[in-house]
């Protein structure tokens, strides 16, 4: 037989410089911003049926002050307690003093897994109970792998922990260096004098976001409407930011989609022992032996959805600030965002704006069957100019809008629900809400020809619209067509259009218990 | 200030040096490239036996590509080699110890007495065989609390990736054995901080270096360098190195007339310390620290094609700016300003390529809530085959209380397409893309109408 002569590697390293290790347990203060990155129903920020991809969606900008004890030369500082679900390469840390050599965030958590992992090679103590007399022996080990199923060398022999079915358990002297029962962010730098330091640490965080959603409740009169807006704040990390101010941001943000939340990795201990259940009753019925693969734990963290909704009932609107080109909207007191949280504040409240009430009807694309014809009835669309005039004239972050009207006893009935986008002041609102039985649209394709041929071949179709108010006073009435075709145009047409949201749009006055028509021919080349 | 100077190196080339040079460490060389890719060298100080012996070095990377290994020391030629990664567990341990012989413990449930048995393995499914004495027996089949005792672990499981290698060796001792390897799991990309001051029309521009190891191994005090550029490997769908610049960032790649060189269009940042990279850790290093770099705030609207829109839209809030000094690697921006209270709020980020130094740069930090455009496609007709007329209106509002400019940029032009009418003058930044300065007064409205004639 050969001999192999096996050379262990003891791994020497360079003599590195002491670091002193300054740990900051906490913030003194804690400023939380949160972004509007993600188009969501409010319904999903409030009860997610994703919460694993909530966690890595949204954006929050958390600023920090510490008041942080640092040695004089090298140390190594540790901030505890920072977000879990921090973007770690977008922190940045004002007031340390002299230049900050490198930054290291450890995601590492601590559990039993990962206490196992970090002490491979370590002596640790396997404590045994005897379950009969509950003598207990200690026996100091040496950890030879770890948490995918732990062996431990004892005297020189090997056994495997917690396969036995006796009693036993590990005991570690400490923790292992690194490890965090909170994320942590670590830096390395030298400070040039001993000294007490206010450090601010700022960083961007995901699983945190927000919605604005309008409630529009129409007068008795139908001439004006309420417009109240509620701020949806949603928390999905595992991080509870407790009473602290908090910035709502209006507008959207480029992002690269490079904003991954670092992921603390909780391992988990598995024992991977060898088969020790026998399932007798299965070999006796002679079923062929299968090799089961050794299977994979799916180890769920997550909580389904939020777990309270919270709604503070303050009537106060906020006034936007403006920060670089969006609307900054600080909530009035300090509020706490609690981990799985969903919760409500309002920032604005306006009465009595006046509307007008404008039916409309579309129609889309180019191609038609000749006599063909339908009855529809028209939508109905609330116009709020967002000007001072009228009251409003604010900036109005994007958000779904519920309206609601009076019944003849005056009681709320939901018209209906659609969303804005985000507006500034002097762009008018358009709100959808719902349709009208009594303006009604008769739509017919009265000729449609074709001439030429080849790169010539030309389509002419002709449409008849007419409209019929069944109103007892008069109504504003657009007809549009969204024509979709670079080779589509309008030839003629019995009133002129304007262009309206891209497309041409007719506008009629229609007088009460009256009808209008229009007539338009639509030329369309064709390959 | 804290700059790293960018060596000129020749890839690919490693130095070995003589034994007697190197102090008695283990000295690992980390060279890190963007894509999921790097080079170590490991240079361990080991005794090796005269003849054939089997080296094994504990602690490489568990992603090792292990094709790439190149081994080196002093008198000493490679036999064979070997990667071993057989996970320990004690399920393995039993199979492994199948034909050989264990110790059982069992404890008496009864009286807590313990009785140490030696027993043979006979096999390892589902369920352990064992022969204890005369008798075959599974174990722990009557639920007595049995413990197992194995005497060593098997020649080819390991608790850490091993790589063995048999050598031969022309004379004992102690020497420098140079080990290098290309792995995955190790990988860089650049990070940079910009605060923006508004009223002065500067940035503060900050720039990291962000490693992350998930290689399976920690790599501790190693000498570092940070190569920028993709290398092309044969292997994989990382795709070819192309020296392009990306869709919004560059805006004109510079000469690169810097006082740095570059070989084989890869830069290469050298860490001034060596660092300590443990597995599953971020690790950021600064790199580059710029104050008052001259920006440009302004305003863009793109639209890619001759159509328009059903809801006006926002023009992008866009910062621009020149790196004079220094190549930048590519990377993420990340852009912060002051709020009414003088405290940094993040205002965007953006992608960068990299960038040559001399570059002008652009980086879109959002939308702008205040200045929206109404894009539209007032008519369109077909002229002929290959030939299309169409008449845009675009109106842009301007809700802040500061006058804009807004560059449209309009594309879709074909190289033979032309201007017919234009309400303010256009220019053509290149063969596709037409490009107009719209001035938009504080609270009011600016709308520009023009009719082109281009293919299709």
């Amino acid at each position: 037989m050969r001999r192999f002569c096996l050379s262990l590697v003891a791994t020497a390293f360079a003599a590195l410089p002491a670091f002193a290790d300054t740990v900051s347990e906490g913030p003194d203060r804690i400023g939380v911003t949160l972004y509007h990155s993600e188009d969501l129903p409010t319904e999903e920020l409030a009860q997610s049926r994703n919460p694993t991809w909530m966690r890595s969606t949204g954006l929050a900008f958390i600023t920090e002050e510490r008041t942080i004890d640092i040695p004089a030369g090298p140390s190594i500082i540790r901030f505890r307690g920072v977000a879990s679900t921090m973007v770690p390469q977008s922190a940045a840390v004002q007031g340390l003093p002299g230049d900050i050599a490198e930054r290291n965030f450890d995601y590492d958590l601590l559990s039993p897994g990962s206490l196992l992992a970090k002490s491979v090679g370590e002596t640790v103590h396997l404590v045994r109970t005897n379950p009969k007399t509950g003598a207990r022996t200690d026996t100091a080990a040496i950890v030879r792998t770890g948490p995918n199923g732990a062996m431990l060398e004892i005297d020189g022999k090997l056994e495997a922990l917690r396969c036995s079915a006796l009693p036993e358990k590990l005991v570690f002297d400490s923790v292992p260096a690194g490890l965090t029962d909170t994320p942590t962010l670590s830096l390395r730098t030298v400070a040039p004098v001993a000294g007490r330091y206010t450090v601010k640490l700022s960083y961007i965080a995901t699983a945190l976001n927000w919605n604005a959603d309008y409630v529009a409740r129409i007068a008795p009169d139908g001439k004006t409407l309420d417009l109240s807006g509620w701020i949806t704040l949603a928390n999905f990390g595992e991080t509870s930011f407790p009473h602290v101010p908090v910035d709502v941001v209006a507008g959207r943000l480029n992002v690269t989609g490079d904003d991954e939340p670092a992921d603390p990795e909780a391992a988990k201990l598995a024992t991977a022992c060898w088969p020790t259940n026998i399932d007798w009753a299965r070999h006796l019925r002679g079923e062929a032996v299968q090799t089961v693969p050794m299977g994979v734990t799916v180890f769920n963290r997550e909580k389904g959805g939020a777990e309270t909704i919270v709604v503070t009932a303050e009537k106060r609107e906020i006034v936007p600030r403006k920060l670089g080109d969006y609307k900054l909207y600080p909530l009035p007191e300090p509020t706490t965002l609690a981990a799985q949280q969903t919760k409500q504040v309002q920032f604005l409240d306006q009465q009595s704006i006046p509307f007008e009430k404008l039916y409309t009807d579309t129609l889309s694309g180019t191609s038609f069957d000749e006599a063909q014809s339908d009855i529809v009835a028209a939508t109905v669309t609330l116009h709020v100019e967002n000007t001072r005039a009228t009251g409003l004239g604010k900036p109005l972050p994007g958000g779904a809008v519920s309206v609601q009207a009076p019944d003849a006893d005056g009681d709320p009935v939901l018209l209906g629900q659609s969303g804005i986008l985000d507006t500034p002041e002097n762009l008018p609102v358009e709100i959808a809400a719902g349709h009208a039985m009594d303006v009604e649209i008769v739509r017919r394709v009265a000729k449609s020809e074709t001439t030429g041929d080849g790169d010539k071949r030309r389509v002419r179709t002709t449409i008849d619209i007419a409209i019929s108010n069944g109103k007892p006073e008069p109504v504003a009435f657009e007809f549009s067509h969204g024509l979709y075709d670079d080779w589509a145009h309008i030839v003629s047409e019995s009133v002129p259009h304007t262009m309206k949201k891209n497309m041409p749009t007719w506008r009629f006055a229609i007088p009460a218990h009256d009808h209008v028509t229009l007539e338009y021919t639509i030329e369309v080349a064709e390959q | 200030m804290r700059t790293f100077l960018p060596a000129a190196v020749l890839l690919g080339t490693l130095s070995i040096a003589q034994a007697a040079d190197q102090p008695p460490d283990s000295q690992i060389t980390l060279s890190v490239y963007n894509n999921d890719l790097a080079l170590v060298q490991d240079i361990r100080h080991l005794d090796v036996a005269a003849g054939r012996s089997r080296l094994e070095f504990k602690d490489v990377s568990a992603a090792i590509k292990p094709e790439t290994v190149a081994l080196s020391a002093k008198g000493l030629s490679v036999i064979e080699q070997n990667f071993d990664y057989d996970l320990l567990t004690p399920a393995k341990m039993m199979e492994k110890a199948v034909g050989k012989q264990i110790q059982i413990i069992r404890t008496n449930p009864g009286n807590g007495a313990q009785t140490p048995e030696t027993a043979t393995v006979l096999s390892v499914n589902e369920g352990v065989v064992l022969k204890v004495g005369n008798h075959i027996e599974v174990l722990r089949d009557d639920g007595i609390p049995t413990r197992v005792i194995f005497s060593s672990i098997p020649e080819n499981l390991r608790a850490q990736p091993t790589l063995s290698v048999s050598v031969d060796a022309a004379s004992a001792g102690a020497r420098d054995v140079t080990l290098s390897y290309l792995t995955r799991g190790l990988s860089w990309k650049a990070d940079y901080v910009a605060l923006f001051n508004e009223k002065q029309d500067t940035m503060h521009l900050q720039g990291w270096v962000t490693l992350t190891n998930t290689s399976g191994t920690s790599y501790r005090n190693a000498k570092t360098q940070l190569i920028a550029g993709a290398v092309n490997l044969t292997d994989g769908g990382n795709g070819n190195w192309q020296p392009g610049y990306s869709n919004y960032a560059a805006r004109s790649a510079g000469t690169g007339a810097t006082n740095q060189e570059s070989i084989a269009d890869y830069y290469l940042y050298k860490l001034p310390e060596r660092v300590s990279v443990a597995q599953n850790q971020t690790k950021q290093v600064g790199f580059l620290d710029l104050s008052d770099v001259k920006t440009v705030h302004g305003y863009e609207y793109r639209a890619d094609s001759f159509a328009g829109a059903s809801e006006p839209e926002h023009a992008a809030s866009v910062l621009k700016f020149s790196n004079t000094g220094a190549p930048l690697p590519a990377g993420v921006a990340r852009v912060y300003m002051r709020d009414e209270a003088g405290e940094p709020k993040f205002v965007g980020e953006d992608s960068l390529d990299h960038t040559p130094a001399g570059s002008d740069l652009a980086i879109k930090m959002g939308d702008a809530f205040d200045i929206t455009v109404q894009p539209t496609l007032v008519q369109s007709e077909r002229l002929s085959k290959w030939r299309t007329r169409y008449q845009m209106s675009y109106e842009f509002k301007n809700a802040s209380s500061a006058p804009a400019a807004v560059d449209l940029r309009q594309g879709g032009m074909w190289r033979d397409g032309k201007v017919d009418d234009e309400s303010l003058p256009s220019k053509r930044i290149d063969a596709h893309t037409l490009d107009w300065s719209v001035p938009v007064p504080a609270g009011g409205s600016t709308t520009l109408t023009f009719t082109v004639e281009t293919g299709f």
